[in-house]
């Protein structure tokens, strides 16, 4: 009979129905905490990568994040490590927690390399240096250290430009961000007479940031002479000194030299915060390894620094990892591997240097007119280009080449095979 | 240039947990025992890496694989996997996509971007309700993330066990929106845990007092030896339709202690909610410390995606529960040897790696200086410390002060 089955469609249409209604109902009812949590704009320099990975043109060229790559354009594990991580496991250790300070022996190594071994303050051991999560915890712990004990002055004072990263870490532990000058746009090098001028202006007691070398995104240094005249003027206003030291050895080439101005400094009399990374000279990037050290009136005044910086670590993530740190400490204090990774790391220095010589050569032989003696000039990783953000759009969109908006490439990311390309390219949208 | 600033720096207290472990270093005795920090040892007092873990970074070794930086976010394998054994591979969660797990820095740091991310974008309230008591680090996470601390009824000293009415009460009053953080399973530091009946009714008077809940799991496999029924609590929430926040930490149940291998969390309304609440847990987490560990997560990750190492673990772990579950077993046994008079019942009902004896501050003083055994100071003893060969010791030690 008809009626049967319009009965039995109605039920269950009626009973799909009913199930619709409640699963509306159950969603309309769980409860949404973060209806107000607004989407956040991708991280300048992470996000390039992400962006680059999407991009299906064969000629594609990261010069975003500032890892290093070989002349074939791929990551690099220093040979050095692999020894290190094959003496390490074979020694089969347990995986206890560190302290929170982290590792004892990498702490010494990591001081003694930025300090040098003869430093009078670490024979007065009136410093004291914690393992942190690279450079970035390393300066976040800075920070909040700042933030909670250096209660004279709220200012932080970073170069103009810095690393992008600088401004949301000294921000997130409360501190405020002012600026010195520092880049010259017009000779695409040293503002001297700026930052001098801005240096003497600002208040006492401040905390005032230094790129140690190789600075980040510019690689634009002063010269020696240069940094003794910093020296004295943030000594006669009486500036905190916090230098971040991610470039130790990849700037020269020489672990020394590229540790000069924090070692002046010190001599100089100026008790310095210090973030060290060993993510760039190691090549550990994702093990996460760094060092933060304060340098004290005493070892009394170290003790007591040290007991508040545990006290500051253990509620943000309690002691640090321990792979990345065993490998360090290992390569900075067997000899041979020491010798090894000193040498390794001049490797990638010059074949950075020799990259700025090549891609200066090529854009004189595309016939660019412009005068690009900034990029040899500069130092280290990256090479503030010079070109304007509506120059790095048409270099992403017409010839997928990445790069910062500010128009920093890491020279790192270029190669013999693809530096031609790099110099055509820029050619085209500058000439 | 002296800073006159440091000179103000006073020297701080050691940490409670950590700074137990210290002081025992330092001690001479060789009777010594260590039941401060939470680390497994196996029955010869020795640290215990397991043999999954030996397994799976040979494996990892073998690949070469290079040290590039991961995603802030961290291992997209491990989160999934993270996120997977926590809520189970079938939950309607993870299938429809409305949850968020990152890669964190063991549990503490999970426990800290929850906060922060709590502190920044949860504005209709500042208060976070622990139980009474909670692991000591809790208090500082929180607030040094900028959140106020307060308490509901949890541990009844009179019966060393849970509170039930006590807590029921509490939470009844505490102000809507409020967040509340309830440990999973293996309560830190009492071992006490609520019955799956008791998690039910907490449940719903959560639901209608309309609070967060942040969920810490630190023990999941550790507690009853099983990663499914530790997990109880958590998923029997999530089906009753609560969005909760969820810490996860690897140090114990895979004994990835000093690798920093855990999880966060966060289960939203829907898929285009979880994307809004990823993107600002990254840009929060980038200036802490721009990216995590790879080490411990490709470790942990292995494990849980090869299938014979994920069975390999599941085996240990439960060994490690059983051990552990046997020292508390032969501690009371040791006890009445001893000739104790005290009812130690609640020894062996507490669950996971800690033990809250009931002993006084006092007593747990002349423990450590009359018989070098170190314990914090609330009388927490790490089960994990105790062996077949120290047991009798212990029970010794613990009669000779309460008796």
């Amino acid at each position: 009979e008809g009626w049967i089955l319009e009965l039995i469609s109605f039920l269950s249409f009626f009973f799909f129905f009913l199930l619709a209604c409640y699963f509306l109902c159950f969603r309309f009812f769980l409860s949404s905490w973060w209806t107000e949590v607004q989407m956040g704009p991708p991280d300048p320099i992470l996000g390039v990568t992400e962006a680059f990975k999407r991009d299906t043109n064969s000629k594609k060229m990261n010069l975003g994040v500032g890892a290093y790559r070989d002349d074939n354009g791929k990551p690099y594990v220093l040979s050095c490590v692999r020894k290190a991580e094959a003496l390490i496991a074979s020694k089969m250790l347990d995986k206890e927690y560190l302290p929170i300070g982290g590792l004892g022996d990498f702490n010494k190594a990591c001081a003694e390399l930025a300090l040098g071994p003869d430093s009078e303050v670490l024979k007065s051991k009136r410093s004291i240096t914690v393992q942190t999560i690279s450079g970035t915890g390393s300066l976040r712990i800075g920070a909040n250290f700042l933030s909670r004990f250096h209660t004279v002055a709220r200012d932080v004072y970073l170069p103009k430009p810095s690393w992008g990263n600088h401004t949301p870490i000294f921000r997130d532990a409360g501190m405020q961000l002012k600026a010195y000058r520092y880049y010259d746009p017009a000779t695409c090098g040293f503002d001297f007479t700026g930052a001098l001028d801005d240096v003497s202006k600002i208040p006492e007691h401040s905390v005032i940031m230094l790129h140690a070398c190789a600075h980040n995104p510019t690689g634009v240094d002063p010269r020696p002479e240069q940094w003794k005249e910093l020296s004295a003027v943030i000594k006669k206003r009486k500036l905190l000194v916090f230098f971040d030291m991610a470039y130790q050895g990849f700037a020269s080439g020489d672990i020394d030299r590229d540790a000069w101005a924090v070692r002046y400094f010190l001599e100089q009399g100026h008790n310095v915060l210090l973030s060290q990374s060993f993510a760039k000279n190691m090549g550990l990037y994702g093990e996460r390894v760094g060092g933060f050290t304060v340098v004290c009136a005493d070892a009394e005044e170290a003790k007591r620094v040290e007991s508040q910086l545990k006290i500051l670590i253990r509620p943000i993530y309690s002691n640090p990892p321990m792979n990345g740190a065993r490998i360090a400490s290992t390569i900075l204090s067997t000899p041979e591997l020491r010798s090894t990774w000193l040498e390794e790391v001049k490797g990638m220095a010059d074949r950075i240097i020799k990259m700025r010589e090549m891609l200066v050569t090529n854009l004189k032989k595309e016939g660019s007119t412009h005068n690009w003696q900034h990029v040899i000039d500069q130092i280290g990783m990256f090479c503030f280009t010079g070109l304007k953000p509506e120059q790095v759009e048409r270099l992403t969109k017409e010839f997928s080449v990445y790069m910062t908006k500010d128009g920093r490439i890491s020279v790192a990311g270029v190669t013999s095979g693809n530096v031609g390309y790099l110099a055509h390219a820029i050619h085209q949208v500058t000439k």
